[in-house]
């Protein structure tokens, strides 16, 4: 066959694989769900999502994971190994059951099995939480933040994170004379005039106030803030610096209540754990990446064509899942937000959304990410790591929508191109022009 | 027509980049060179006729600035070209910056500059000088300083081995905790002829040094002391010898001066080892709360002494004829003090800032012992003397080194005016700063002459500054509103109402307006610039 023939067979054989994906949906798609027919959604649906639908800014394209998510056996062995051994105290720390003191270091879920009776599961849920994000060890993340309005895109911002745990990481525990938790770095890389403003965050693993330090370039230095206004929106974005991947707060700063359990629809960008890709091998193990394969976020604005919300995630799939339902408040009275509802899963204790209203009460915000389940070949490691996160502002009809991870945007997990060195002072003045 | 044409095809870029995503751009296919840049077109106009001693009088609504500045910036991180390398090296990287800057106002902007001429006054040693003799045509002097600049304002190369970092080439580094003004953050020279300092950002009037800076991590940590680190650098003065330029007479910022029948001369750095910056200072974190540092380096004041020169004596038909100048000699400044930052938790959720710094035997301005007024005719008679000795009839006077002890307390607060703004915090941020001479006598005058007095104007023992500054994010962060003000008990009160609108992702615009009003002291020099700046800024 001539390589001309050869090239119309092809091209026919592409089209008609198109028009038969432009005819029905695929088969890992089990129906839409659009303001016509938004009863089949049953009680899946959060209320603000359930609006969305209804004004067909979303269509949501559901289906049915092909997997049980589930975190990895070295994981899931150490938690339930730590059934029974931690408690809650008065100020909400982690503490050891028996003696009452802090853990220099906790890993694994350490509340595995959650009574919807005791007056603190709701407090247990976002521990558990906390320490899924944990087990990512030290992580280096860029995200694309698209400032929307219903006109579409007003601005964008580039930033890489990193992180270092210090709790609940794989691996040895690293010295920790400084008693944090955590730490991170947030470095803005595009647009210029913003490309270099840096900050670094100290969590301490007590009640205390975290501590933050910012390099500002147009002063060539690093300067300490107030790290209490975690509330305030960035930059004049929607997004709070308590919001990242749904919740970045301090669980002691709030109060918590379990106040419910329920299936819900979640957006996931695959029907199949995102695939995470083996690179150096380390001290601490072996670092893991996501790579051209991971299946990344198309908003509405980038679609040509695309009639709904310029923040609805297009390509993503709607997933049942089973969630607890916890109510957190803020202790401080001036936070921005009143009550907040966490939606977070039942096995895995991700969380998916939560639903803000104003401290008057008045609904004003719902936080989205996806379901994020990403691991190595065999599942011998998983980790969350998220394609999106979306911030929908419904009282001013806006959004803020979060890249994170896709075919070009490469995340890093359990890496050594993170160390802990960095999150210091001289790190930060290191990375300062 | 090429300019027709280059205006469309700005046009085009801009209204590309209006629509465009913000996408850092990156040269490589591993995302590691990084090209950034800005340009931008800024206009200043006077808003008041100028007045007193200031050259050249400016009207109401003249141009007094119209720069157009082009960055272009390379960064690379090169960790990730050396996957192989040893795990003690790291934080490989490169960054170049390209600036230029073109004036305008020395080729189009107003009579008074484009056309400067001034007529110095004949001098009493040669009263017979023709008016043509002591013709100046400024606007060409000014048009070679400050209508140009083309420079590779950054180039510098950096590396960690283990707790070691160092980064070597043209950089910036700043010390200290202030804003707007400087106080320990005196390593770097400030470009005095880059706009009016009240309206500028101060980093753009920063001047980069070719330096070796090094930060050591140091293995002392506790629980209650971390972050220990010694941070150093070195200028060879053989590379570098960069003071703080003066900006020229005629130029719309600089000081108030009468016409004078003295010359000009500036002793600029030395280029000998000796003559090189250096210093170093040691920071930390105290109970993970408090920022500490303690600093001494050796510097070049960016303010130079000042004093009068005879620089010869001619015999003209056997009379002695004294050729005077104003001398700007530039010195090295030692500098000792330190620094405290902490964040006081909620509920007061305030950070507090403070400086202290020593600058030992800082030159200050005697105008007796400089040379001027009634030492004046000594000085030429020393001169004369000299020179009918068979010497070449100089004479200089002297300096008057003093004992400078500065200090700062800063606090800056967030807190919500839900009101105003039920999305974003307001910023507030306050400074108090005071100036303390040592050895102080009512001979210690500023090098500034008051219009109505005719005389230098006192500098006291004591000096004091107040500065507030207030900003906040409006319309989902498209608009920043600010409004700085400085309070000096002189009688002396500034204010910089601004605002800047960013449209898109790239493409910002920003106006500000300078007042200053009060007494003839300190910034009150400058009492007769009110000035409105607008400025059109796209970036990558």
């Amino acid at each position: 066959m001539s390589r001309g023939r050869c090239g119309i067979l092809a091209l026919l054989v592409s089209l008609a694989a198109a028009l038969a994906g432009a005819a029905e949906p695929s088969p890992a798609v089990t129906r839409e769900i659009r303001a016509g027919n938004l009863a089949e959604a049953g009680q899946w649906l959060l209320p603000s999502i359930r609006r969305w639908v209804e004004r067909g800014d979303f269509v949501l394209r559901v289906g049915e994971l092909r997997y049980a998510p589930r975190w990895d056996e070295e994981f899931l062995k150490a938690s339930t190994a730590n059934q029974g051994r931690y408690a809650i105290d008065a100020e909400l720390n982690v503490v050891d059951a028996r003696s009452g003191a802090r853990p220099d270091f906790v890993f694994g879920l350490p509340f595995p099995a959650i009574d919807p009776s005791d007056p603190d599961a709701g407090v247990k849920v976002m521990w558990n939480r906390w320490y899924t994000v944990y087990k990512r060890t030290q992580v280096r993340v860029p995200s694309h933040i698209h400032v929307l309005g219903r006109e579409g895109l007003v601005r964008d911002v580039e930033a890489l994170t990193t992180t270092v745990a210090y709790s609940g990481r794989e691996g040895e525990p690293l010295a920790n004379p400084e008693q944090t938790e955590y730490r991170e770095i947030v470095l803005q890389t595009s647009p210029s005039y913003v490309e270099g403003v840096a900050t670094l965050t100290w969590r301490f693993r007590d009640e205390r106030w975290d501590s933050l330090w910012v390099y500002v370039p147009l002063a060539r230095r690093v300067r300490q803030a107030t790290s209490a206004n975690r509330s305030d929106a960035l930059a004049g974005t929607d997004v709070t610096l308590d919001d990242a991947l749904v919740w970045a707060g301090k669980n002691q700063s709030f109060t918590w209540k379990l106040v419910g359990s329920q299936d819900v629809l979640v957006p996931t960008m695959s029907l199949d754990p995102q695939p995470l890709h083996a690179g150096r091998r380390w001290q601490n193990g072996t670092e893991w990446m996501t790579g051209a394969d991971y299946q990344g976020v198309l908003w509405g604005y980038q679609v040509p064509g695309w009639t709904g919300a310029p923040w609805a995630p297009t390509n993503a799939y709607w997933v049942k899942r089973p969630v607890w339902v916890v109510e957190g408040r803020p202790r401080d009275r001036y936070y921005s937000y009143g009550r907040q509802l966490f939606y977070v899963d039942r096995d895995t204790f991700q969380a998916y959304a939560k639903v803000i209203d104003t401290p008057a009460g008045e609904y004003w915000k719902t936080v989205l990410v996806d379901l994020g389940m990403s691991c190595a070949p065999d599942n011998q490691r998983c980790y969350p790591v998220v394609a999106m996160s979306l911030f929908v502002d419904d009282k001013n009809d806006r959004a803020t929508a979060t890249s994170v991870a896709g075919p070009g945007s490469v995340v890093y997990v359990n890496t050594p191109r993170v160390r802990a060195e960095q999150f210091t002072l001289q790190g930060l003045l290191k990375q300062g022009k | 027509m090429q300019v027709g044409r280059g205006v469309w095809g700005g046009g085009v870029v801009l209204l590309a980049l209006l629509a465009a995503p913000a996408s850092a751009v990156y040269l490589d296919g591993e995302d590691s060179v990084q090209l950034l840049g800005r340009m931008y077109s800024q206009a200043a106009l006077r808003t008041e006729e100028s007045s007193g001693l200031t050259f050249p009088h400016t009207p109401r609504g003249h141009v007094v600035q119209s720069r157009n500045l082009v960055e272009i910036e390379l960064a690379q991180a090169l960790d990730r070209r050396f996957t192989e390398r040893p795990a003690w090296l790291g934080d490989l990287g490169y960054r170049l910056r390209f600036k230029g800057v073109y004036e305008g106002v020395w080729d189009y902007g107003p009579e008074e500059y484009s056309e400067q001429v001034e007529v110095s006054p004949p001098s009493p040693f040669d009263p017979q000088a023709s008016a043509q003799s002591r013709t100046v045509h400024r606007a060409r002097i000014n048009r070679r300083i400050l209508g140009r600049q083309y420079e590779l304002w950054n180039a510098y190369v950096q590396g960690s081995a283990g707790p070691l970092f160092l980064r070597v080439g043209r950089q910036d580094l700043s010390w200290g905790e202030t804003d707007g003004f400087r106080l320990l953050d005196m390593i770097e020279p400030l470009d005095n002829r880059f706009g009016f300092p009240l309206v500028e950002d101060l980093d753009d009037r920063r001047m980069p040094l070719w330096m070796v800076r090094a930060t050591l991590a140091l293995p002392w940590q506790s629980e209650d002391v971390t972050n220990l680190t010694l941070d150093s650098f070195f200028v060879p003065a053989q590379l570098d010898d960069q003071e703080a330029p003066i900006a020229p007479r005629g130029s719309p910022f600089a000081a108030p001066a009468p016409p004078s029948f003295f010359d000009r001369r500036v002793t600029r750095p030395g280029r000998t080892p000796g003559d090189s910056r250096g210093g170093g200072r040691l920071i930390g974190t105290l109970f993970a709360d408090a920022t500490v540092s303690v600093a001494h380096y050796v510097t070049w004041n960016d303010s130079s002494a000042a004093r009068v020169r005879i620089t010869r004596v001619d015999l003209v038909d056997g009379k002695p004829v004294a050729r005077p100048a104003l001398d700007f000699v530039f010195y090295q400044q030692q500098v000792t003090g330190g620094t405290f930052t902490m964040h006081v938790k909620p509920p007061i959720d305030t950070v507090v800032r403070a400086e202290a710094a020593m600058f030992w035997d800082e030159r200050v301005f005697d105008p007796v012992r400089a040379g001027s007024g009634a030492s004046f005719p000594l000085l030429v008679g020393e001169a004369i003397a000299d020179r009918l000795s068979g010497g070449p009839g100089r004479a200089a006077g002297g300096f008057t080194p003093r004992d400078v002890f500065r200090w700062v307390i800063g606090f800056d607060k967030v807190f919500w005016l839900r009101a105003l703004n039920p999305t974003n915090t307001f910023s507030f941020s306050t400074q108090l700063f005071h100036t303390h001479v040592l050895d102080h006598d009512d001979g210690i005058r500023n090098g500034i002459t008051n219009p109505d007095t005719r005389d230098f104007v006192p500098r006291k023992q004591d000096e004091f500054t107040n500065t507030f500054l207030l900003s906040t994010l409006l319309w989902r962060g498209r608009l920043q509103p600010s409004v700085f003000a400085s309070y000096d008990p002189r009688g002396v009160l500034a204010a910089v109402p601004g605002l800047t609108w960013l449209i898109g992702t790239h493409v910002r615009l920003t106006a500000k307006y300078a007042l200053v009003r009060g007494n003839f002291a300190n910034l009150g020099f400058f009492r007769d610039r009110d000035e409105v700046l607008l400025r059109a800024e796209v970036s990558l």
